[in-house]
């Protein structure tokens, strides 16, 4: 029976520190930073077990929404635009988590290379492909009611090359 | 109120976890069939974000997909262990679904999935996170011990750690709510009604057109207000055993919500397993100490008798 309780209150203790790291992770408290070997446990602990997600879905503010857009060029003067790929719902959903990407000023470079690649991939004969970010601009309710319509309005832009050699 | 909230001496039965357990086990295969086709696009090294962009985004530590490719490298290409991967997470989904051999089935199901977020960590949303939390306490907490192949097997389906496994399932969604509740109500959008109104008129979130909605204002201020209530309501309303139904039943008519015009289907679905599992589940609570058998009046009588 006392190993019983023993194991029950270390069961416990257990849980009782699993939920404060989820709290800490609700309200992006790190517990210690992972420069600390110890913080570099917890922190691990936390990637693993989902201990550190947020839950600010669409919290404090909607977020605009991001698309990508592609035109493909065999030369300056010849440029096509390229059809998006597809996909089912789900799979839409995640193209949208990686759009929103373009929000970050550190990633949007990244990410702008990355689509290009995909589209050079897809594309053996294009030389030049221009990737367009445009964001969603949604007007306010009232603006709405005076006329004001929804559209896309293009932020970045980048032209990427065909390194010499590479098909 | 404080009852159920603080209690954790004695057993409950296993059936909250089993049907959290087959809950999400069925939202993940739905979820992973309908993304299979795009496997290689947002999984794959040379997807929409290649590996070497997708492994910056993440902590060294959390696997990947690319360590097994790197593993299996003399033997099979990048796209043939991705598959596998793919395979292997859905092969444990389904005995996890069964309850076969339970507790591997849910630490295979927890890595895998892991492993194929942190692949593709750029397009992993909110559902992707929620999935790692219960795929973890898949496989830390006995959701086995019901309603599966292996507790035909085992007579014990009661159990302390059934019980706390419960309460920190429920203990967990109050924070999440809290913590959203709380983010939503510092946001002017969530106060003035028009966190809605963008939310509905994102054009690839949107399942309707509902810009009429701009022409009658008190509805989306009144959703939002609703969501706010629901979700700071949450930690406290949802205890009592009163107000309990009503509670998680209002937060799962959210989460509908957001499936219906948002689009978020199986983000949506992952939250009302999780909800209808932690509160709307019977528990069956017990005292008695494993292992004796409950002792009715009538077998007690005999016992008396001899």
């Amino acid at each position: 029976m006392i190993m019983g309780d023993r194991r029950h209150a270390v069961w416990i203790a257990a849980a009782g520190v699993h939920l404060a790291l989820v709290l800490c992770g609700a309200f992006r408290v790190t517990p210690v930073s992972r420069g600390h070997f110890i913080g570099n446990v917890i922190e691990t602990y936390r990637d693993y077990t989902g201990a550190n997600s947020g839950y600010g879905f669409f919290a404090p503010a909607v977020a605009s929404e991001w698309q990508a857009t592609f035109d493909a060029c065999s030369d300056p003067a010849h440029c096509i635009s390229i059809d998006g790929e597809r996909m089912s719902h789900e799979a839409r959903l995640l193209l949208v988590t990686i759009d929103s990407m373009f929000a970050e000023d550190d990633l949007r470079d990244l990410v702008a290379g990355s689509y290009a690649a995909r589209q050079f991939a897809r594309l053996p004969h294009a030389n030049v492909v221009l990737v367009k970010a445009a964001m969603y601009m949604i007007p306010s309710m009232e603006a709405y009611r005076r006329g004001k319509r929804p559209y896309w309005r293009t932020f970045y832009g980048w032209a990427f090359h065909r390194a010499a050699g590479r098909r | 109120m404080a009852g159920p909230f603080i209690e954790l001496q004695g057993a409950a039965d296993a059936r909250p976890l089993a049907a959290l357990r087959i809950g999400i086990a069925a939202v993940l295969l739905a979820q992973a069939f309908a993304f299979s086709p795009s496997l290689f696009l947002f999984f794959g090294e040379h997807g929409i974000v290649q590996a070497p962009i997708a492994s910056v985004l993440v902590p060294s530590a959390l696997p990947r997909v690319t360590w097994l490719v790197k593993l299996f490298a003399p033997y099979a290409g990048e796209r043939t262990v991705l598959l596998c991967c793919f395979c292997l997470y859905v092969g444990a989904l389904h005995l996890l679904l069964a309850g076969y051999r339970t507790r591997t089935a849910a630490i295979v199901a927890w890595l895998m999935h892991l492993s194929l977020k942190t692949t593709g960590t750029a397009s992993a949303y909110g559902v992707f996170e929620f999935a790692t939390i219960a795929l973890f306490y898949c496989s830390v907490f006995p959701v086995g011990a019901a309603l599966s192949i292996d507790a035909m097997s085992s007579k014990r389906d009661a159990s302390f750690e059934a019980k706390l496994g419960l309460r920190v399932v429920q203990l967990h969604l109050c924070i999440v709510y809290l913590s959203s509740g709380i983010e939503k109500i510092r946001g002017e959008q969530w106060r003035n009604g028009e966190a809605i109104w963008r939310a509905v008129m994102r054009p690839r979130f949107a399942a309707f057109d509902l810009s009429w909605l701009a022409a009658h204002p008190l509805i989306p201020l009144l959703a939002c207000w609703s969501t706010v209530v629901v979700e700071l309501g949450y930690a406290v309303f949802i205890w009592p055993q009163r107000t309990r139904r009503m509670w998680a039943l209002a937060t799962i008519g959210l989460h509908l919500g957001i499936g219906i015009f948002l689009g978020l289907w199986s983000f949506a679905a992952v939250m009302i397993v999780l909800n209808a599992a932690a509160f709307l589940v019977p528990a069956g609570r017990r005292r008695e100490p494993l292992g004796q058998p409950e002792m009715g009046p009538h077998l007690r009588e005999q016992l008396v008798q001899v």
